[in-house]
Formats: C-alpha cells, sequence, structure tokens
C-alpha cells in the first residue's frame, strides 16, 4: 500500500511541468583545469562575468584570520601592468559595474557589461589571476579600510558580536567558527609575505571557475575562454584540509547584553551535515531543507502561525539552514521576542512546539505543496543573468557539479517521509546551542 | 475591445551595436493603462505598480503610520481568505504579492509563472479591493511595526536616516515619521478609510515584462483594477520643491560605539528640472560612483577613513535632495567630515574633462544592465510613467546624458553644491576638531 501511494506521489510530481531549464547551460574544462560554465540568456545584450576560486577563510592557517577577505581587497590594487585602481576605473569606462565578496569556502569577482565589452574584463581578470603586484602603501591603506568595515559589520552591531561569540561554541575549532573578516588584532599584523604566499598557494586556473551568464553562444565563450584564461599555467595547489563533522557543541546558552537593543531575540542553533559532508545524492540535506521551508518559511508556516499569529509570543521568526558549505552547517530557529512574554516562558513554548513539530510527519499534502513550490522557485532563479551566475558559481565552488545543481529539483521531490524522519530525529538528537540578544538594563539614553 | 494607442520600436544605437526593446502601450476596456515588454525568454510576468499621491505623507495628523500599515495588511487576509489561506496560496503557488509605501505613492508588485497567473491575478485583485482587516491581524502586524521602530532607533544607519529628514523638514511634509505614539492611536477605521482614499485607477501607473501578450494584458488589467474608481485626477508634476528648512548645520546623536555613522545632505533639483542631467553627471563624479569618486579618493582611497562613503541625487515628487553618507572610526570622523566638506566645497574645481569624459562613458555603457530580470524591467517602466519622461525616453536617455558639457557640470556645482547648506546628521562619538572652521 505504501509503495502504491510513492509511486502515485512520484508520477504526480512529474506530471508539473517543472524542472525545465530555460536557460540553457554548458560546461567545459580549460587545458589548465580551469572550469568553465556557460548560461545563455538573450533577452538583453549583456553578461555576468565571475571567477569564483576555491578559497576563502577556511583555508586560513596559523590564526591568521581575514587574510582571504584581505586578498580579496587587495586583488584590486595593482599588477605588474595595471597601477592600482586601474582595474576598476577601466570597467567603468566601459559601462561595467564590479564588486567581489569573500566567504568561508569561496572569493568570487564579478563584472557585469554589455556584451561587446566583455573581453575588457576577461582580460583584467585573467592578468590579475597571476600577475598581482602590491605596494605596501596600498596595502597599508586598504587595512584601515578593512577595520573601518570590520566596524561597521561587527563592532558596531551587537548581534554580529553574538554571532561571533555563538560560532566558536557552535562550531569548536572548526574553521567555521572563526570571524570571516577576522579578528582586528590578526588583521592588523597581516603582513605583505601572508599575503603573497596566500596568493602564490591559491589563486590559479585550476583552483578557479570562469562563469559566463547571458548574451554568448557557446562557441564564443569557448573561444574567449581560451584567449584570456588559456595561458595561465596551472600549479599544484594544497589540498584543501577535510571537514568532517566536529564533535557535539557543549549545552550552552550565549548571552549577550547591550544597550544598543531594545528587543529580546532568542537563537536555537543545531550543528548539521552539508551536501560536502555527505555522499553526493545524499536526501538527508534536502529533507532538512523541506523541514526549513514547512516549519518557518513564511508567514503561512506551522511555527510562524503558532507563535506569531495563535499565541503571539513573537514578532518575528524564522528557521535557516544553508545546505551549500563544503563543511559542517547549523539548523537555527530565531524569534523576536513579544513585549508580553517572559524569557522562561518564551523558552519553554519554543522549544516544546519545535520539538513537538519535529515528531509528526509533515502531511502529505502539505509535503507535495512544498515540493511544488520549490520546484517553482527554481525557474525564478533563471530570470537574472547575475542570480544564476551566482548559484552556480557558488555550487562549483563549494564542490557540487553541474549536474548536482540540476538535479536539484528532482532530489527534492524524491525526499520520502522515512528521509524527512531521519532528518528531524537528527535535530532532536543533536544538542543546539542556544543564544540570547538582549538589552542591557538601564538601556540607551537615547 | 483592445486599445492599443502606440507601439514603439526603439532602437538604441551604442557604439557600433544596436539593442532594441519594444514597449507597447496598452490600454484596456475601461481606460486603464499599462506599459509593457514582452519578453517569453522565461515563462514569468512580473507587474509592477503605483498609486500616486498617496504614500506617507497623506497620513492624518497624529496617525502617521497608517498608510504603511493599511500597505502591509493587503496581503494579511481578504473577505475571501484568511491571514494563512492568502499567505499559504502564495507560497504554494511561488507567487509574490507585495505592497509598500514611501512618501509619495503606494507601491505593489506581483511576480508569477505563466502556469500560475490566472490565480496570481485574482489573488492580487482580492487583495486590493477586498481587504479582511482582521482585528487580530491588525494588532499582530502593529506589534511587528512598533517592534521595527525599535529597531530602526538602535540602529545607527536608521536613525541618522530618520533624524535627517525630520530635522530638514521639521517634522512636517517629507520630515513626518511614524513612532511609537502614532501607530498605537491608529484604528481599524482609519485604516479602512486609507484604503478608501488611496485605490482609485485614476492615479495608477503600471509596468508589466515577461510573458504575456498584449492582448491578455489589456483583458487582465480590467480583471484586477477595473473594480477600482476611476474618479480621481493623475497629479501634475512638481513645478517647485519643497524646500530644506534652514539647517542646524551639524546634529550629533551621542552614542558610545566605536565607529560614528553620519548622514549628510542638501537640496538637489526636481527630475524634469533643466539642471536634472548636469547634477546627475555631477553627482557620479562627487560621489556616485562605485571606486572612483572624488569622495571615495579622498576618503577611502588616499586616506583608508572609510569602507563605506557616498552621495546620491535623489528627486522625489515634491522635493528633491543630494545625500549621501560615511562611516568612521570615533577618533577620526572629524578627518573624515572636513574631507567631506573639502570636495563639496572644491566639486567644481576638480571637473576635469577626462572625469567627464569617465563618468558618462559609465552612465551610458551601463544603462543596459538596470534590464536584467522581469522586475527589474516593470519597475523602469513605472519610473518612466511616473516622472513622464515619455515613451521615447529609452531611446532619448543616453542622447540627454551625451549632451551634458563640461561647462553645464562646472555652473552646477558653483550654482548647487554649498558646503554651507550641508546638513550633518551624526550617530556616534563626535568632537570638533580644535581647529576646524568648516563645521561652523
Amino acid at each position: 500500500m505504501r509503495a502504491l501511494r510513492l509511486a502515485l506521489l512520484f508520477l504526480f510530481v512529474f506530471a508539473a511541468p517543472a524542472f525545465a531549464q530555460y536557460t540553457p547551460i554548458h560546461d567545459f574544462k580549460l587545458a589548465n583545469g580551469l572550469q568553465v560554465v556557460v548560461i545563455e540568456n538573450h533577452r538583453m545584450p549583456i553578461i555576468s562575468h565571475m571567477v569564483w576560486y576555491r578559497v576563502g577563510a577556511i583555508d586560513e592557517v596559523n590564526g591568521k584570520t581575514g587574510l582571504a577577505h584581505f586578498m580579496e581587497h587587495l586583488m584590486f590594487k595593482g599588477t605588474k601592468t595595471v597601477p592600482a585602481g586601474e582595474f576598476s576605473k577601466r570597467i567603468a569606462e566601459v559601462g561595467g559595474t564590479e564588486n567581489a565578496f569573500t566567504s568561508y569556502d569561496f572569493t568570487a569577482y564579478f563584472q557585469q557589461l554589455s556584451r561587446e565589452n566583455l573581453e575588457t574584463a576577461m582580460r583584467l581578470e585573467a592578468d590579475r589571476m597571476q600577475n598581482l603586484s602590491l605596494k605596501s602603501d596600498d596595502i597599508e591603506k586598504e587595512r584601515l579600510v578593512i577595520l573601518e568595515e570590520r566596524r561597521s559589520r561587527v563592532d558596531n552591531d551587537p548581534g554580529a558580536q553574538l554571532m561571533e561569540e555563538v560560532s566558536p561554541v557552535l562550531y569548536g575549532a572548526s574553521p567555521y567558527g572563526r570571524p570571516l573578516i577576522g579578528y582586528a588584532d590578526k588583521i592588523a599584523k597581516l603582513s605583505q609575505d601572508d599575503i603573497m604566499d596566500f596568493y602564490k598557494a591559491h589563486y590559479a586556473p585550476n583552483n578557479a571557475i570562469l562563469i559566463l551568464s547571458g548574451d554568448i553562444s557557446l562557441d564564443d565563450a569557448q573561444r574567449l575562454a581560451e584567449k584570456y584564461y588559456g595561458a595561465l599555467p596551472a600549479f599544484d595547489i594544497p589540498a584543501r584540509k577535510p571537514q568532517t563533522l566536529s564533535p557535539a557543541a557543549p549545552s550552552r546558552t550565549v548571552t549577550k547584553q547591550s544597550k544598543l537593543v531594545s528587543q529580546k531575540s532568542y537563537y536555537r542553533m543545531h550543528k548539521m551535515p552539508s551536501y560536502g559532508l555527505l555522499p553526493e545524492g545524499d536526501l538527508l540535506p534536502y529533507a532538512l531543507q523541506i523541514w526549513s521551508e514547512y516549519l518557518g518559511g513564511g508567514g503561512a508556516s506551522l511555527l510562524y502561525q503558532e507563535f506569531a499569529v495563535r499565541r503571539k509570543i513573537a514578532t518575528s521568526f524564522g528557521v535557516s539552514y544553508d545546505p551549500g558549505r563544503v563543511g559542517e552547517t547549523s539548523f537555527s530557529f530565531y524569534a523576536t521576542l513579544a513585549d508580553t512574554v517572559g524569557e522562561k516562558e518564551f523558552v519553554r513554548r519554543f522549544n516544546a512546539s519545535i520539538d513537538a513539530a519535529l515528531s509528526k510527519p509533515i502531511p502529505p499534502e502539505r509535503l507535495s505543496k512544498i515540493k511544488r513550490q520549490l520546484a517553482q522557485e527554481y525557474i525564478y532563479a533563471q530570470d537574472s543573468n547575475f542570480h544564476q551566475a551566482y548559484v552556480y558559481g557558488q555550487s562549483l565552488a563549494q564542490g557540487r557539479s553541474v549536474t548536482d545543481i540540476q538535479s536539484w529539483p528532482a532530489r527534492i521531490a524524491a525526499v520520502t517521509d522515512k528521509d524527512l524522519e531521519k532528518a528531524a530525529t537528527l535535530i532532536k538528537r543533536t544538542r543546539p546551542v542556544a543564544a540570547w540578544l538582549k538589552p542591557a538594563p538601564g538601556g540607551r539614553n537615547n | 475591445m483592445i486599445k492599443r494607442t502606440a507601439i514603439f520600436l526603439l532602437l538604441i544605437l551604442f557604439a557600433p551595436n544596436a539593442w532594441a526593446l519594444t514597449i507597447d502601450r496598452v490600454t484596456s476596456e475601461s481606460g486603464i493603462e499599462a506599459w509593457l515588454i514582452r519578453d517569453t525568454t522565461l515563462p514569468i510576468i512580473s507587474m509592477s505598480f503605483q498609486f500616486l499621491s498617496v504614500g506617507d505623507r497623506a497620513d492624518p495628523e497624529g496617525k502617521e503610520g497608517a498608510t504603511g500599515i493599511m500597505a502591509g495588511l493587503l496581503t494579511q487576509g481578504t473577505k475571501s481568505h484568511s491571514q494563512q489561506e492568502f499567505q499559504q496560496l502564495l507560497t504554494d503557488n511561488a507567487i509574490s504579492i507585495g505592497f509598500s509605501t514611501d512618501n509619495d505613492a503606494i507601491s505593489g508588485s506581483l511576480r508569477t509563472l505563466t502556469e500560475n497567473k490566472k490565480l496570481a491575478f485574482a489573488l492580487l485583485k482580492d487583495a486590493l479591493t477586498e481587504p479582511r482587516f482582521a482585528d487580530g491581524d491588525i494588532e499582530r502586524f502593529r506589534a511587528q511595526v512598533l517592534a521595527a521602530i525599535k529597531r530602526e532607533d538602535d540602529e545607527p544607519e536608521s536613525l541618522a536616516n530618520k533624524t535627517w529628514w525630520k530635522t530638514a523638514f521639521n517634522g512636517k511634509a517629507y520630515g513626518r515619521y511614524a513612532d511609537a505614539q502614532s501607530v498605537k492611536a491608529i484604528t481599524r477605521d482609519d485604516i479602512i478609510a486609507r484604503h478608501a482614499a488611496a485605490f482609485d485607477s485614476g492615479r495608477l501607473i503600471i509596468g508589466v515584462a515577461g510573458d504575456i501578450s498584449a492582448e491578455e494584458l489589456s483583458k487582465t488589467l480590467d480583471d484586477i483594477f477595473g473594480a477600482l474608481p476611476h474618479k480621481a485626477e493623475r497629479p501634475d508634476i512638481a513645478a517647485t520643491a519643497i524646500p530644506m528648512a534652514p539647517a542646524r548645520k551639524t546634529i550629533v546623536i551621542d552614542r558610545d560605539i566605536p565607529q560614528t555613522y553620519a548622514m549628510f545632505g542638501q537640496m538637489g533639483v526636481l527630475r524634469n528640472d533643466p539642471d536634472f542631467y548636469p547634477l546627475y553627471v555631477l553627482n557620479h563624479i562627487v560621489g556616485g560612483g562605485n571606486f572612483s569618486s572624488l569622495l571615495v579618493e579622498e576618503v577611502r582611497e588616499k586616506r583608508g577613513l572609510a569602507y563605506s562613503v557616498y552621495s546620491s541625487l535623489d528627486p522625489y515628487a515634491e522635493t528633491a535632495l543630494i545625500q549621501g553618507s560615511v562611516a568612521t572610526k570615533r577618533e577620526s570622523f572629524a578627518e573624515s567630515k572636513a574631507q567631506i566638506v573639502d570636495v563639496w566645497a572644491h566639486a567644481a574645481d576638480n571637473i576635469t574633462a577626462e572625469r567627464v569624459d569617465a563618468a558618462k562613458k559609465f552612465l551610458l555603457g551601463s544603462f543596459p544592465l538596470r534590464f536584467s530580470s522581469t522586475a527589474q524591467i516593470a519597475n523602469i517602466l513605472v519610473a518612466i510613467q511616473r516622472d513622464k519622461l515619455g515613451i521615447d525616453f529609452l531611446q532619448k536617455r543616453n542622447a540627454l546624458i551625451q549632451s551634458v558639457t563640461k561647462d553645464d557640470i562646472i555652473k552646477a556645482a558653483h550654482k548647487y553644491m554649498d558646503p554651507d547648506k550641508l546638513l550633518f546628521v551624526i550617530v556616534g562619538k563626535y568632537s570638533e576638531e580644535p581647529k576646524g572652521d568648516n563645521d561652523k
């Protein structure tokens, strides 16, 4: 009986006109190991050009936190033939927008421009992949800029400070427990040698992915990739330290009180495996994504309805789970408390409701609707050149394949009640770290 | 009957290449107009619309926030669907419908896959014409708004922004803000009154992009908006801007944080002012460029004083500003401020042919980038209608920028950029440098 129901469910899901790819995707590799992905979208004569390096904060060693991010800033500060600041000038001159960002698992550089100006960006990006040439004056100035960035993102933001305190508790000695932007005292000490060593160790074509997304054909992409990136030599990249699920987090509540906060927020965070820590095609992270959607994916979700609408103990509530990481990640619940509820009462009700929800199966009709919804959202991701480039770049930099990415809707559809039960049990059995962000007694005086 | 009054094929010539966008002016049988750019790359339809002159400034005295709350509640339950049902229908069918307000207008947006369009259009009609405004939903939403107001006052950026506008406009016109008192005073009757006053198709402008034909859109417009009254007049474009109050130059909100944040600004020009384009290019040179503006050069690149510093030219319906912000560690903030004032004072002197050329190249060359997603395209179509720029605007726009001369820009700098007119609102620790005479 159960097998028949499963088969019917499968039929229903495949009957829906879902998993379609409207923007053709191609991928190939150059001889020097550069992975290239081409996403065709001919709506407008524009293109997103992105280079993703498989290097990020997790590759920092010897306590040199912030090195990967500093590196990203310094990539704009000159090569043997292009002086500091010229990169951005030349992109702007051809009507391009640009930026870069660093994460734990990757560092990415991108420009968006009219199709006719693509080669300007490719030439410049290929140049700085291996020809960086830095002046100590520029390094010192950029160090000051990064310290200001840290002040904006962390020192002025109690919520970010709380997360900086929680991460090492949740992730222990794992590199995910360290701040991405780095600690201020460590940033202050990073030397030109540190930076150039890091650059030479990680910035190579065989450690990178090129994404061309927009008004381009496969033929042109192959020709241009070869023209600008083909001559860059590959070299040995230190193997990335294998990631594992670190030991169970202690049962702790981290509390931060701040005069700069006037409401209470509560977090419950469970360390979880990601795609990177599981065999390819394992359905656990897909089941977790479905739980995330079911429990807290918006105004109609089960727990938003319970906490914000019926019981009125929270003014906001959400769930987050990012499965894409190379290493461990978390399945987190968070809420801002309503003024009228006491802390103990809130935590008691919060935990009881979450545990109760995880202990019951997701109703079949709700499950099939969630699967259909997620499959439909897959189409929206294709609407913008940049968004699709981002999705492919990030996934590949984190170790997925193009097939993996395109299998996402089918794997979501394939998740069974048993998979969901296994995922729920894992959450319940994983001791969470809890955190409070609270107003300090006395409060702000302005 | 479909009234298609005009179809324009626009060929915009950039250097050697050309790209074409077809804007259809679609009019429904009952006279509702929308501008459409049809694109079938993906089975997605995006719609963007505004009801003009019924934004936050239309809130009654003492009830600031009423329009914002009314707009937020439109998707929180209708006559046919409870809050949960309505939200569930949206989520399950991957439909986004949202409303927001600013000082000038109520904005709405819809995004749907083609396969769900019938339901999406029906839900939008439902939300607009038959919102439930249930007491429970009102109270829950009110609590969220009160929480958001508290958060605004916690965060230096939003606190500086709010204080800047309140000061610049003496708490009136563009300087009115919702606070705990006004939000708590709003009743269900107030919300119903805001709803009745706002949604008249006489003040409605619509932009649509994606997988829908003009024929079908024409019928859809009546399905969604046809039942709305059509008594209001489309508001005129303002002839003059509401001026900023003579400003106290620097307001400091003392706060014990490591980094000091400031918002600064002065009057700009309305969108249809003859000086708009010179000032637009000028602002790009001063502080609008990504990494190559005067502000970024002096504050970030040369001195490492900030991660973020910028200025932007912001015309609204009835006022216009040039505004910017900067964040610098408290010990050095006075230096950042001095540099910004210096850039402002000497802007005219720094307008070189090279900078003008680079700015124009960027502003011309980056234009197509704005047309990436269907939602972006729909928004642009609304903006063109809102400012009455003309259905041929996409064709004219680059020539308008190209025709700005270096002399025009220098003249605009002399005429408009006056550091004595800058209002600074500073949040954090701030002490004037002992020998600075810029801050008086």
